[in-house]
């Protein structure tokens, strides 16, 4: 009887399927069950590293949903900024489980915060997409109105789409010890105000994510019965850390329980695919070579070479989508387009 | 009557002055020009405000070759002390841009409408307005504006004014007009605007409605135009 490794293909073999091919010749390399189609209706979220799916997708015409598009004269190149065109809702970074499962519990009427908006030198800010407005809202009532029509779309998507795209980014985030509200960034980092004793640090471990993801795609499933989703891991690193380790350390953590929970997930459900992204920068075989020189942002030849083997591997019609995935040993100057990362703000704070 | 203030006035602007044009030839009014194009045309690229000659680009300066032999002049330098623009205070491509069936600004706010912030529309008005406050500010400098023609007020039965009501609209119109106006007024330069036009409401009356929803006809032109000779001719006299 032959034994279990004989008759495996070429792909599990890292002889074969990685040190023959090098890196730019490995295929094969996800696990899809069922591949993007053009007609599906796909929504995407999560950390800054999500953008540049979201950015790809709708740059091959795939039916992209957006909610909550830009106003029409608003200048292109404003867009990012007031958080437009970066994920199917205005959301900005969703890098946590938790925050992902709240949004959605917010949406839909079952968490009402008890922090809904902040005061920070006369302008109001949403605590949970500080970002979108930079110098934030004019009134409070202004604020809440966005804050309920944002929410009312995120409704709209929940509704309307067939795949949902989610990129785990992180396990550290703020939590309010009132209601157990996390945010996006630290209060007092980007607006507000931090106080020890309404907000806490929390890393959240392997069966916190499981948990907070399980019922995040129980709520998805309940309103979108069809639904598929497809996670990611994002390969950037963490800014900074709060946990006391070295922040390599730290980032180690964080991916591994990510990367762990992506895995746990995909093995409970069959309409739960992964796809590589985190392994396609991070992986020794690259060498590091993707990333910019702070080792820590993608290079567009990094994301070039992660979106080829996305659209390959994981889309229909996939071979002629994806461009000649371009070396990540080469990596060049030229900065992809402006990827909003929230959390980057941290490292003003750096000594 | 100084030599300088014998020459006729020289009108030019977006597309509000076809109308305007076609006014000052039925009532023989000293004033020469017209448009040179849709607001969409007045762009930072067409309106370059850089170093050297003031001038037109692109389209706008190819159209200005055309105007400047109708007008007797050869470049805007020739207008000194007698130039009329109708720039950056007509409001109906601002508010008009925005599918208020979907979108909804201020507070309370509908939740089943896609929300815009305040500081989202003060981005949309500067991007709009800022090339031509610009160059309108170095017309000022070059010593050729005397006047500032207003844009027609909105009419009832634009679109926008069924959604947000006419006071809505009207906020929304002294927005868009804000950073003309005072850039106008920091320079003392008079603004054009016809009277007795509106309904008590401030919209426009029917009577002066032109072809589309953002257009005063030729009755209102001869309002405007009758206007800017009352409020130019002492002054252009003077010079």
């Amino acid at each position: 009887m032959p034994h279990p490794y004989e008759n495996l293909p070429s792909r599990a073999f890292w002889r074969s399927a990685v040190a023959a091919t090098g890196p730019d010749g490995m295929r094969e390399i996800s696990s899809c069950r069922a591949k993007l189609r053009a007609e599906q209706v796909i929504a995407t979220a999560g950390s800054c590293f999500a953008q540049h799916i979201a950015r790809r997708l709708q740059q091959r015409g795939f039916n992209y949903l957006d909610v909550e598009p830009a106003p029409s004269r608003l200048p292109a190149s404003l867009h990012h900024s007031f958080g437009y065109g970066l994920f199917s809702a205005r959301y900005g970074n969703v890098y946590t489980s938790a925050q992902l499962l709240q949004l959605l519990l917010r949406a839909t009427g079952k968490f009402v915060p008890t922090e809904r908006v902040w005061e920070t030198g006369g302008r109001w800010f949403d605590p949970f997409r500080p970002s979108i407005e930079p110098n934030g809202f004019a009134s409070e009532a202004e604020a809440l109105a966005s804050q309920d029509s944002h929410l009312g779309a995120v409704r709209r998507m929940m509704k309307q789409m067939d795949m949902f795209i989610f990129t785990l980014g992180l396990t550290e985030t703020w939590r309010s010890r009132e209601d157990g509200a996390v945010y996006p960034v630290c209060p007092g980092v980007a607006a507000g105000r931090f106080d020890p004793e309404r907000h806490e640090f929390v890393n959240l471990d392997y069966e916190a994510v499981l948990r907070d993801m399980a019922r995040a795609m129980a709520i998805l499933r309940r309103i979108r019965p069809s639904l598929r989703v497809l996670l990611t891991v994002s390969p950037v690193p963490l800014t900074a850390t709060a946990s006391g380790d070295h922040v390599l350390s730290a980032t180690t953590y964080s991916k591994s329980v990510l990367r762990a929970v992506a895995g746990r997930l995909t093995a409970l459900h069959d309409w739960v695919d992964y796809f590589p992204s985190y392994e396609l920068v991070t992986a020794p075989v690259f060498g590091g070579r993707a990333y910019e020189a702070n080792m820590r942002q993608v290079a567009s030849t990094g994301v070039d070479f992660v979106m080829g083997t996305f659209l390959r591997e994981f889309c229909e019609g996939g071979e002629a989508l994806a461009a000649p995935p371009p070396s990540p040993r080469s990596v060049v100057a030229a900065k992809d387009d402006d990827t909003v990362c929230d959390e980057a703000a941290l490292e003003f704070y750096a000594k | 009557m100084t030599e300088r203030g014998a020459l006729p006035l020289v009108m030019l602007g977006d597309s509000h002055c076809t109308n305007f044009g076609k006014a000052m030839k039925e009532m023989g009014a000293p004033i020469l020009g017209g448009p040179l194009g849709a607001a969409s045309a007045f762009t930072a690229e067409t309106l370059p405000v850089d170093q050297g000659p003031l001038r037109l680009a692109g389209e706008l300066g190819e159209r200005f070759r055309v105007f400047a032999r109708v007008a007797g002049i050869t470049s805007l330098a020739d207008c000194r002390g007698r130039l009329v623009v109708s720039l950056g205070l007509a409001a109906a491509r601002f508010y008009g841009s925005f599918d208020w069936r979907r979108v909804a600004t201020g507070a309370p706010a509908d939740p089943r409408k896609q929300h815009v912030s305040d500081a989202v529309l003060e981005a949309i008005i500067d991007a709009m307005q800022a090339p031509v406050v610009a160059f309108v500010d170095r017309l000022v400098a070059e010593g050729l504006l005397v006047c500032s023609i207003a844009g027609p007020p909105p009419q009832a039965r634009h679109p926008a004014v069924a959604a947000l009501g006419a006071a809505g609209v009207l906020a929304l119109e002294a927005r868009y007009r804000q950073p003309m106006l005072d850039l106008l007024a920091r320079h003392g330069i008079p603004v054009a605007v016809a009277p007795e036009v509106t309904t008590e409401q401030g919209l426009l009356r029917q009577e002066f409605w032109g072809d589309d929803h953002a257009h005063g006809n030729i009755a209102y032109g001869r309002q405007v135009i009758a206007t800017v000779l009352r409020i130019t001719v002492p002054q252009h006299a003077q010079t």
